[in-house]
């Protein structure tokens, strides 16, 4: 069986500048593939091209078996939701109203009958239901995450991509989110989620995909690409990685630079 | 049926916003009558508001058993009533136009004037008054101007294009740059023209409704209609491309088709009224605003009331500017730039203190 969504080969160039470098994996339904790597080195253009808003340079995405290239949005809205790192909007409409945007793609289908459960039950997992009816500016960044994620879940689709769904959540909801993401896998959904913080996908990710200088430098199960020697290499920046002594998965820490400046 | 199964279905029935809206439909609705009834029944034959209805009943068939007197009735349909139904076009085209475009510019300063509806319009009515040919007899000068107004948009919109995608910043600044542009040539006919056709020039950009026959409007009524219905189909689309292009395309939108379709029908509306009414400024930039702060952003509410808005703010000027140097006539530009401006101002200045923001 083709697994759910394959990368064949993609690079992507703007300009001379190659953002994505051959760049191949695979990603099957129930499984949570986190995106980790240093700034710049691609990872929120990978996840356009996956999304189908760039087209690759060279290469393909398949997703179920059909090339992206081939689909139309709207068909494409009903196999990946999307979650951007901010929404810029500065138009007030409320927090419901924008999680209900999430519906758009199943207008006049039978799934339309879903829509209200969809929105409510959302908006509940992300504990976002009370805020239904303030104006989505007016929240502050973490919460138009949240909100921007009742979004994504209500759309209800077998791929969810998220680029940096925790860099403005605090520790309480990050852990949040990140049961959601379990959650979504546990249904069968296919997560693909960009992270920077290296420990939370060696916590939740049943595989990891670092990238560097737009290649892949390694792709596998969290205890393979998260190894030292590795990952001082791709950071440019000496870490260590014990071993999380209550669940056992790694954990990554950046040792402390020689004090050059005090001489 | 329980209470709650009701609201339920209510609530299912219609967008969380939009039972606000009611009210402020039904509003417009009565300033609109009440704008029509003023607009027919002053000026130098007042004809009281009952009178007016019986003439506008009688005209659609409905008999009132009223007599009116024929030169008031000559008065209110054969000479108030086209220049009504030309300032419900040109405002409601604009009204809608600017609001839609507000949306898939993502940006609070588009306007049709901006992208050179406007300036394109007046350049295509000056060529033909500079050149003084008229090939097409009295439709010529409007189709001109409406050729003009389709012509520079789309010059804007091409010239703004590169990699098949459209960059919304560049786009608005093509247009102030070809504005520039047309601004320049305008100005240089008004240096070349005789005294005649600077008048003719002075009158394209200001705006005026003082031509209005039912010959001229009926034309705009019809492509203005088409507009108003066509334009709210892209309400949903709109809704999605102002929360952020990337996220619109996520939720299936294909922005650049529907940007397209979307300018091109702002231009046909805006553009009509254009070709037969001259440059009309600041309707379509305040009256969106203002319908934002009363009934939300949601376009499926957002477009008609803005198409009703730009009708009433419309007759008011228009009103004001036949009426308030009797005998002469105001142009109608000058009115809606000088009631517009202050109002925009006093409107950001609250919107900024109470809302921390814009929109």
């Amino acid at each position: 069986m083709t697994p759910f969504l394959t990368a064949d080969a993609v690079s992507f160039e703007v300009g001379r500048a190659r953002l994505l470098d051959d760049v191949g994996f695979e990603a099957e339904r129930g499984e949570l593939l986190a995106v980790v790597g240093p700034n710049g080195a691609g990872k929120s253009t990978l996840l356009r091209v996956l999304a189908g808003e760039s087209a690759p340079s060279a290469g393909a995405v398949h997703i179920d078996g059909r090339p992206i290239a081939e689909m139309r949005a709207i068909e494409l809205a009903r196999l990946r939701a999307v979650l951007p790192q901010q929404t810029p909007t500065t138009f007030r409409f409320t927090a419901r109203e924008v999680v209900s945007f999430g519906r758009m793609p199943w207008l006049n289908t039978p799934e339309s009958a879903e829509d209200h459960e969809a929105i409510d039950q959302a908006m509940h997992l992300t504990e976002v239901a009370s805020m239904g009816s303030q104006p989505f500016p007016t929240l502050s960044g973490g919460e138009q995450t949240l909100v921007s994620l009742a979004r994504v879940l209500s759309q209800r689709t077998p791929l969810v991509l998220l680029d940096e769904p925790t860099s403005a959540l605090d520790l309480r909801h990050q852990a949040l989110v990140m049961d959601l993401l379990h959650d979504l896998t546990a249904r069968g959904v296919a997560v693909i989620a960009v992270l920077h913080d290296l420990n939370l996908a060696a916590t939740h990710a049943a595989r990891v995909l670092l990238l560097h200088h737009g290649r892949v430098a390694a792709c596998g199960p969290a205890r393979d690409v998260l190894e030292a020697s590795l990952l001082s290499e791709v950071f440019e920046h000496p870490v260590r990685v014990i071993e999380d002594p209550v669940e056992g998965n790694p954990l990554v820490l950046p040792e402390r630079r020689v004090r050059t400046m005090a001489g | 049926m329980p209470g709650g199964g009701w609201r339920r279905l209510w609530q299912r029935a219609r967008p969380s916003r939009a039972a606000g809206a009611g009210p402020a439909f039904a509003l417009l609705i009565v300033l609109l009558v009440v704008a029509v009834l003023l607009n027919a029944g002053i000026g130098a034959v007042r004809v009281p508001p009952l009178e007016v209805a019986t003439v506008l009943l009688n005209r659609v068939g409905i008999s009132t058993g009223i007599e009116v007197d024929v030169l008031r009735e000559q008065v209110v349909w054969g000479i108030r009533m086209p220049r009504i139904v030309l300032a419900i076009c040109v405002g409601a085209g604009l009204g809608m136009a600017g609001a839609s475009l507000q949306a898939i510019f993502r940006n609070p300063l588009a306007e049709p004037g901006l992208i050179g509806v406007s300036s394109g319009g007046a350049l295509g009515a000056i060529v033909l008054i500079i050149t003084g040919v008229a090939p097409l007899g009295w439709i010529s000068l409007p189709l001109a101007a409406f050729a003009g107004a389709l012509l520079l948009t789309l010059v804007v919109y091409g010239l703004a294009r590169s990699d098949g995608r459209t960059q919304m910043v560049t786009l608005i600044l093509t247009g102030v740059a070809m504005n520039s542009v047309a601004g320049g040539l305008i100005g240089l006919a008004g240096f070349l023209a005789d005294d005649a056709e600077l008048r003719s020039i002075v009158f394209w950009t200001l705006g005026s409704l003082a031509g209005a026959t039912w010959r001229a409007v009926l034309p705009v009524a019809l492509i203005t209609v088409c507009g108003l219905v066509l334009l709210p189909r892209y309400a949903r689309a709109m809704n999605l491309i102002v929360l952020g292009e990337r996220e619109a395309f996520h939720l299936g939108v294909n922005t650049e088709r529907v940007r397209l379709l979307v300018i091109v029908l702002a231009t046909l509306v805006a553009g009509a009224g254009v070709a037969v009414a001259g440059i009309v400024v600041f309707v379509g930039l305040v009256v969106p605003h203002l319908l934002r702060i009363v009934i939300g952003p949601d376009h499926r509410v957002l477009l008609p009331a803005s198409a009703l808005g730009g009708a009433i703010l419309l007759l008011g000027a228009d009103l004001v500017a036949r009426t308030i140097v009797v005998p002469a006539e105001l142009p109608l530009g000058v009115v809606t730039a000088l009631i517009g401006g202050p109002y925009f101002l006093w409107l950001l200045r609250r919107t900024t203190r109470e809302q921390g923001g814009w929109m």
